[in-house]
């Protein structure tokens, strides 16, 4: 029977949605990380003078934690700055495009930097560079921080977005391995490819059956792979020149898509390595089917958690695979912001908003909690009550941590419910980071339009080329014809428009 | 024409017109009144100021979806996946109902004919989580069977040439059972004395299939082929978009896939509907073609 | 010569059996997999060693999923909508479907063009979203029976059934004085009595399947179907790496066997609609009513 789901495309878009997270979504180029926020800090005053206002926020929803109207974050803003936040969740991109056209829009909404962007310039945001008079804190972080800002910064100085920072961390993509079963053979983990590949070889003769090295986001793997050999397979800003480069006409680049297809060729990674999901690859962790991973650092803790018999996972350092160091992607930056309707009719009060969330004492109440509430000090240090277990638990219960729940906040608060193993990751992982992120920066609208049709044919051409190279139904000898063809289909075209918004950029902030 | 006036029809058929009234109001207020929408095909949509606000651009997103020069194997792609898919998903369930047709047992028959709807409830998201399951190269029972067999296994969501195959056989599954049911209800309708004439000519059981149940049931089989001619081009972009990879688009990138990640580039409503105008157009064709050839065989049209 | 030919229907049944067998075999395998993946221990699901028969027995999953309250409050929602938006869309296809089965209707033609068009173009999904806002539906229970009241589809295959009621029975009724609208009240409706089945069952799962307009017209969460649930846990699993189990009591149930007890809790009852209907799937209803 004709199903007619002509609406079906909300399941993809809610994907993308998450995908967003992990590839380029229009934000700028930064390449240095920030200081540490300074102390003295102008803190909101007005609090107990303020007016009663009740603030609409729609916000994406989350089902590992559902929001609750009587969030504890809520409670903490309504002492603190007497604004009530009133929630409402979205479904997907398309409710937030249906509150813009509908004209009702809530107060506040909870972004991704290319929304912003997008429906900023039609008018639907308010630029909020031009009330910073009001949002001294909002300043304040943003001068302490000017790689994000340039973030959310559109190419004409119009700032439609804030974005939230401190929690970026849990987006590292790192490498790690099963430290029992390599103690047990007497096996070390290894610093470059080649040892990957050797250790690989010792680990398969041991468990035929196993893949003994798996990854799970098929072609998009490949910027984590990319640092460690210098490149990412994108447009980005080179460390070195400065200036825009494509990563994959980099040799560094062929000699890792060389290293995949030969570990392809001799079943060292799995052979639906293209089509793998969480579940396969959960199952292949969990089994004794695979020793080396890359995925996000969070899940090596979630999967411990659940691993049998001694089976453990450990954090790993990045092999080297070309070039002189090995890095990870530099990853730690937050990918959701917080816009402003331009139409609110209480400015005054969202303003005060963000001005308290991104304030010190702001991101301390919406980090931690308040003392005898959610923690209590023991030896000078802060400690979560014992019901708040794990990180997620503050999101469920408290909210703490949610979308437009924080401004900045204090990850030490989140990591001091990690274990060990999660802590020494955490600081393992940021000795690692390419100096520069995988982003491009963000583009006029017309700027935008000109490149779209052949940027989506690019990428296209890019992921299944290098695909059929890895599984070898093309040859690495046809490597020059890719190449080629890159060019053909139009690569230095974008590369010239990100160049100019670059510089735009690069001019904007001198 | 000799037939009467056009109020003299109208004053006839008064009762009919008042039951169709609250119908075509409906059609009225939700679908023609929103489709004023397709507009914005022909314009850069602003979210934010609505149609008064947009800006005319003319034909540029149909421009820019031909400049593509992957439009014509996208196109390809969907025509042959459509295609195929009319080609063996249309005949199943028509078989199915003739075979549940002849069943004797009637309690084997009614516990098949619930069983074989059950694969409609499911999403496409478990759909293809089953297949990859089940297609896996290391641990899915499909390459275990082929690997019995002493064949080597084969990453089937990973090659071309079998994405078509996978794609056509798994909507066969989800849908076979459930398109049975109309055939079903349509073969209760037919009367038992056609089938007892045919009896006493001495017809078997293939020639009363034949001679019988078909044509009673050949107005409805007309009907919804019709009907999905003129949807075969709309290739649910759900499931492909689960079980695609860049090692399959060479067969595997549609019409609606492609709209995607152009969607997700640059967020636009109005390429989306210019595309969807595109294939409404080319699905009234067909189904126009296919109405006026039915009629001219003299067998049921739409109108 | 009569011997060999039921010899060779015999054949046949045998074969027909055999084939419908091996059919139940493939449809029924998501859902045995599905329920032995519930119904397992937790370990044996990670592991992937459950295909199917559940591994260990365990109910945290289904006492997961009853003990949040909003599956209850989405089964009554659902039950509300299907009930509700099954008997409106009928009402409304019968309206629609009777007269355009009469042939020679004024206008029937251009009626018919009318209701094709809407099956091929569309204004999209903001266009209709605002309209349907402008009406006054959103945030009320008629979001999800108004918009999709009648289906183009299901509203054509109607008039194709009417269209094969023999034309005398009507043309009795007449003789008997009956107007049209008794005409179709007493003769058409109780011969029509499986498809109007067929097309009421294709509305109740429609409805019951709908998420989409939940989740485009209902922002009140008290209002959401059972649908919008389930999709949100099946997409979590789908959509992102984000954690694999819930804590349930203190003991720990995976996400798959979340994932899946939810979807058969929301799948079953509708399941066992059909076969209530089917029991009025017997050949040839129309026997007596041409005789008599």
């Amino acid at each position: 029977m004709n199903r007619k789901k002509r609406f079906s495309l909300l399941g993809a878009i809610l994907i993308a949605s998450m995908l967003a997270g992990c590839s380029n979504n229009g934000g700028t180029n930064v390449t240095e990380t920030g200081t540490n926020t300074p102390s003295a800090s102008p803190e909101s005053t007005e609090t107990a003078s303020a007016p009663d206002v009740t603030l609409r926020l729609l916000t994406d929803f989350k089902d590992i934690y559902p929001p609750k109207p009587d969030w504890a974050v809520w409670k903490w803003v309504k002492e603190e700055t007497n604004i009530t936040i009133d929630q409402e969740t979205w479904t997907g991109p398309e409710s937030l495009a249906l509150s813009i056209a509908s004209g009702d829009m809530p107060d506040l909404f909870t972004v991704f930097p290319g929304d912003a962007q997008k429906y900023g310039p039609q008018g639907a945001f308010l630029d909020l560079s031009e009330h910073m008079d009001k949002m001294p804190n909002v300043k304040k972080f943003l001068d302490s921080k000017p790689e994000v800002a340039q973030r959310m910064t559109s190419p004409n100085g119009e700032m439609y977005h804030l974005l939230n920072d401190g929690l970026g961390a849990g987006n590292l993509m790192v490498w790690f391995y099963r430290d029992d079963v390599f103690a047990k053979h007497n096996l070390q983990p290894p610093t470059t490819w080649d040892e990957l590949y050797e250790t690989s070889k010792k680990l398969k003769e041991l468990y035929p059956d196993s893949y003994p090295f798996t990854f799970r986001h098929g072609v998009g793997t490949l910027p984590a792979f990319g640092p460690q050999f210098g490149v990412y397979p994108y447009m980005y800003e080179a460390p070195d020149t400065g200036k825009i480069k494509y990563g994959v006409t980099d040799p560094g680049f062929k000699v890792m898509v060389e290293y995949l297809n030969k570990f392809y060729k001799e079943k060292l990674i799995p052979q639906d390595w293209l089509s793998m999901d969480y579940k396969a690859w959960t199952q292949q962790v969990a089994t004794d089917k695979t020793f080396m991973t890359i995925q996000y650092i969070g899940q090596i803790e979630i999967m411990n958690s659940q691993l049998q018999n001694g089976a453990h996972l450990k954090f790993m350092a990045p092999p080297l695979g070309y070039g002189d160091k090995a890095y990870i992607q530099k990853a730690d930056y937050e990918n959701y912001g917080i816009a402003v309707s331009s139409k609110t009719k209480n400015l005054d009060a969202t303003l005060r908003f963000l001005d308290f969330i991104y304030s010190d004492k702001g991101k301390d109440i919406l980090s931690w909690g308040k003392e005898g509430e959610t923690y209590t000090i023991e030896d000078g240090k802060r400690k979560f009550l014992p019901q708040y277990k794990e990180p997620n638990d503050l999101r469920k219960e408290l909210g703490i941590m949610t979308s437009t729940a924080y401004g900045v906040a204090d990850f030490e608060a989140s990591l001091s419910l990690s274990n060990e193993n999660e802590q020494h990751s955490f600081t393992e992982a940021m000795k690692y980071q390419f100096p520069t992120m995988n982003l491009t920066p963000v583009l006029t609208d017309e700027e935008r339009s000109g490149i779209t049709a052949i940027e989506e044919q690019l990428n296209k051409y890019y992921e299944s080329s290098v695909a059929k190279f890895i599984i070898g139904e093309t040859p690495l000898s046809q490597w020059d014809a890719f190449l080629d063809e890159l060019n053909k289909i139009g690569a230095q075209k974008i590369i010239d428009t990100y160049q100019v918004a670059l510089d735009r950029l690069k001019n904007n902030i001198k | 024409m000799n037939s009467p006036s056009i109020l003299k029809q109208l004053k006839r058929d008064r009762a009919f017109i008042l039951m169709f009234a609250p119908v075509l109001l409906y059609f009225i207020m939700f679908k023609y009144v929103p489709m004023f929408g397709i507009v914005i095909s022909f314009m850069d949509y602003n979210l934010f100021k609505g149609l008064g606000g947009s800006e005319w651009v003319g034909l540029k997103y149909y421009q820019q979806f031909f400049d593509n020069r992957d439009a014509l194997v996208i196109i390809k792609n969907t025509v042959l996946l459509g295609l195929y898919k009319l080609l063996f998903g249309f005949p199943a369930p028509i078989i199915l109902a003739l075979l549940l047709n002849e069943l004797r047992n009637a309690v084997y028959k009614r516990l098949v004919q619930t069983v074989s709807y059950l694969p409609h409830f499911l999403s496409n998201v478990v759909v293809a989580s089953m297949l990859l399951l089940l297609l896996s190269p290391s641990t899915g029972w499909v390459n275990r069977i082929i690997e019995w067999f002493g064949f080597p296994a084969i990453s089937f969501l990973q090659e071309a040439e079998w994405f078509r195959t996978i794609y056509v056989l798994s909507e066969i599954w989800q849908q076979v059972g459930w398109g049975s049911i109309l055939y079903l209800a349509a073969i209760t309708t037919i009367d038992p004395q056609l089938y007892e004439a045919a009896r006493m000519d001495g017809a078997g059981r293939w020639k009363q299939t034949l001679h019988v149940t078909l044509p009673g049931i050949a107005a409805t089989i007309v009907i919804l082929l019709i009907l999905q001619i003129g949807g075969m081009l709309e290739v649910g972009f759900e499931k492909v978009f689960l079980l695609y990879n860049p090692a399959t688009y060479d067969t595997a990138d549609v019409i609606a896939t492609y709209v995607y990640r152009v969607g997700i580039l640059q967020g636009s409503f109005s390429y989306a509907t210019a595309i969807d105008l595109f294939m409404g157009v080319i699905g009234f064709l067909l189904v126009y073609t296919t109405n006026k050839i039915s009629r001219r065989l003299g067998e049921n049209s739409l109108w | 010569m009569v011997k060999n030919r039921s010899a060779l229907s015999l054949l046949f049944d045998y074969a027909n059996v055999l084939l419908m067998a091996l059919m139940i075999c493939a449809m029924l395998f998501p859902f045995l997999h599905m329920a032995a993946i519930a119904l397992s221990d937790p370990e044996p699901v990670i592991a992937g060693e459950v295909t199917l028969w559940p591994n260990g027995l365990n109910f945290d999953a289904f006492s997961a999923v009853f003990n949040d309250n909003r599956v209850l409050v989405g089964y009554k929602n659902t039950l509300i909508y299907v009930v509700l938006g099954t008997t409106c869309s009928l009402l409304f296809s019968i309206l629609g479907a009777y007269p355009l089965s009469r042939r020679n209707l004024v206008f029937g033609k251009t009626f018919m063009m009318l209701i094709v068009f809407t099956m091929l173009f569309s204004g999209g999904l903001i266009p209709t979203y605002l309209v349907v806002r402008s009406y006054g539906l959103l945030d009320t229970i008629w979001a999800m029976v108004i918009p999709g009241l009648v289906s183009p589809y299901y509203l054509i295959i109607m008039r194709t059934f009417f269209q094969g009621i023999p034309r005398e029975l009507e043309e009795s009724g007449k003789i008997d004085g009956l107007s049209d609208w008794m005409i179709m009240l007493r003769i058409v409706l109780p011969l029509s009595k499986p498809v109007l089945l067929t097309i009421g069952l294709f509305y109740a799962v429609g409805i019951w399947s709908n998420f989409f307009s939940a989740l485009i017209y209902l922002r009140n969460e008290d209002l959401h179907p059972l649908q919008v649930m389930i999709r949100n846990i099946v997409m979590i699993g789908q959509v992102g790496d984000m954690t694999v189990s819930n804590s349930v009591g203190g003991r720990t149930v995976v996400l798959e066997s979340l994932k899946y007890a939810v979807i058969l809790v929301g799948t079953l009852p509708i399941l066992i609609v059909y076969p209530f209907i089917q029991k009025h799937f017997v050949q040839g209803v129309m026997i007596g009513s041409v005789k008599g």
